[in-house]
């Protein structure tokens, strides 16, 4: 529980600095604001992921409400593009082959 | 690498091309040739730095690519811990998005075709692209940035994990992109205008990245949005809020009386108003915006 007091604390301090960077009123005020149930949570689920948890902090609150609604949903399932290797090509080579060997 | 093309080339054979790469073969016209009804026969984009990838971070290094170009201090070392999903391996489309932001740039999705695309290089901007080099039910995700193509060669120029330059046929390079529904994004200065400009998706992105800009940043970047939607009360609202940033307090207040008349009943909108009429010593409007959003009033208010 203290840990997502802290993570809360945190979160509404982002958002503060942000906001008197911008002087004051947000536009994105105007198209619904994430609750803080929803931002501890994709917090939450980015630091399951592997995220630091200042780092997880600082990117949910760059997020819109839908996508802090999607990162909740989606961050297990969504494409998450890394690296094709070399290993990969192997792969898809000996795929190509066996497609070759299968239907020639 | 070559040698995983030649697979490629046999997998559209054996499935059969159009639906291999259904844009490029889908139709009678070849593909160049309907293309270049519209644009140059080439482009590259040669000024795009190269960031080498390692281990899981194509997206830091696309991402950073793109955002230097754009002029943008974004290091790969900056990019990273905003991107990098650890368990996953990977970056997710929409953290790409947000980073963007973060650099005071506006993360963009384009038309999901591959004209749509050159169009984009066309226009000077280079494109993180997301590509599947395995299967719909085996997917091997990856991005890379395209910063050009060549329509009488038929290839486009990718920049791509530890190489600085990769040409690829259009057609394997449709596959490879297609998995995702053709998703591909640039990053456009905070005052650029993208491509085929919808209201809706432009606006949050601008209302987005705003945090990220200075207060006169931010107010260009409106400006440009309401020369193409001038009656957008969220693009009025956005200049409103540059304008009570720099303190210019009546130009802000006349603003969002623009945006009230546009949306006479929106409570978020008249919240803000009220705040931006006090700080104008404009008691009458104040006193109304509060009526719109306790009551339920229309602005304007009647004339007492």
């Amino acid at each position: 529980m203290h840990a997502i007091q802290t993570l809360g604390a945190a979160m509404t301090l982002t958002l503060a600095a942000a906001t008197a960077q911008a002087g004051g009123l947000r536009t994105a005020d105007l198209l619904g604001q994430p609750s803080d149930a929803a931002r501890t949570a994709a917090v939450q689920q980015l630091v399951k992921y592997g995220v630091p948890a200042d780092a997880a902090q600082a990117r949910v609150a760059s997020l819109s409400a839908d996508e802090v609604q999607r990162l909740r949903i989606e961050v297990g399932s969504a494409p998450a593009a890394g690296k094709v290797s070399s290993g990969t090509w192997l792969v898809l080579i000996g795929a190509g082959v066996y497609v070759y060997m299968t239907y020639k | 690498m070559k040698l995983a093309y030649l697979v490629f080339a046999a997998l559209a054979v054996l499935g059969g091309c159009s639906s291999y790469a259904p844009q490029y073969w889908g139709e009678d016209t070849p593909f160049a040739q309907r293309a270049a009804a519209e644009l140059p026969t080439r482009v590259e984009l040669t000024d795009v730095p190269f960031v080498p990838q390692d281990d899981w971070y194509c997206g830091p290094a696309a991402l950073s690519m793109v955002l230097q170009y754009g002029g943008a201090e974004a290091s790969f070392a900056q990019v990273s811990p905003k991107l990098l999903l650890p368990a996953r391996q990977g970056s997710l489309q929409l953290e790409m998005m947000a980073a963007t932001r973060t650099f005071g740039r506006v993360p963009h999705v384009i038309e999901p075709t591959l004209q749509g695309l050159l169009r984009e290089l066309a226009a000077g901007r280079p494109v993180i692209a997301l590509e599947n080099f395995g299967t719909s039910w085996y997917p091997l995700w990856h991005y890379s940035v395209v910063v050009g193509y060549d329509l009488e060669k038929q290839e486009v120029y990718r920049r791509s994990g530890l190489r600085q330059r990769v040409a690829v046929p259009m057609p394997i390079f449709e596959h490879v992109w297609m998995e995702e529904g053709y998703w591909a994004m640039v990053a456009l200065a905070p005052d650029d205008t993208p491509t085929k400009p919808q209201a809706k998706a432009w606006r949050e992105q601008l209302a987005l990245t705003e945090p990220f800009l200075s207060a006169a940043a931010a107010g260009n970047a409106w400006r440009n949005y309401l020369k193409n939607f001038p009656e957008d009360a969220i693009g009025l609202a956005g200049l409103g809020n540059s304008q009570h940033a720099q303190g210019n307090w009546n130009a802000a207040a006349e603003s969002y009386r623009l945006a009230l008349s546009q949306e006479p009943s929106n409570a978020n909108l008249a919240r803000l108003a009220e705040q931006v009429f006090t700080k104008a010593q404009a008691t009458d409007d104040a006193a109304c915006a509060a009526k719109v959003l306790k009551h339920g009033q229309r602005w304007p208010c009647p004339t007492p």
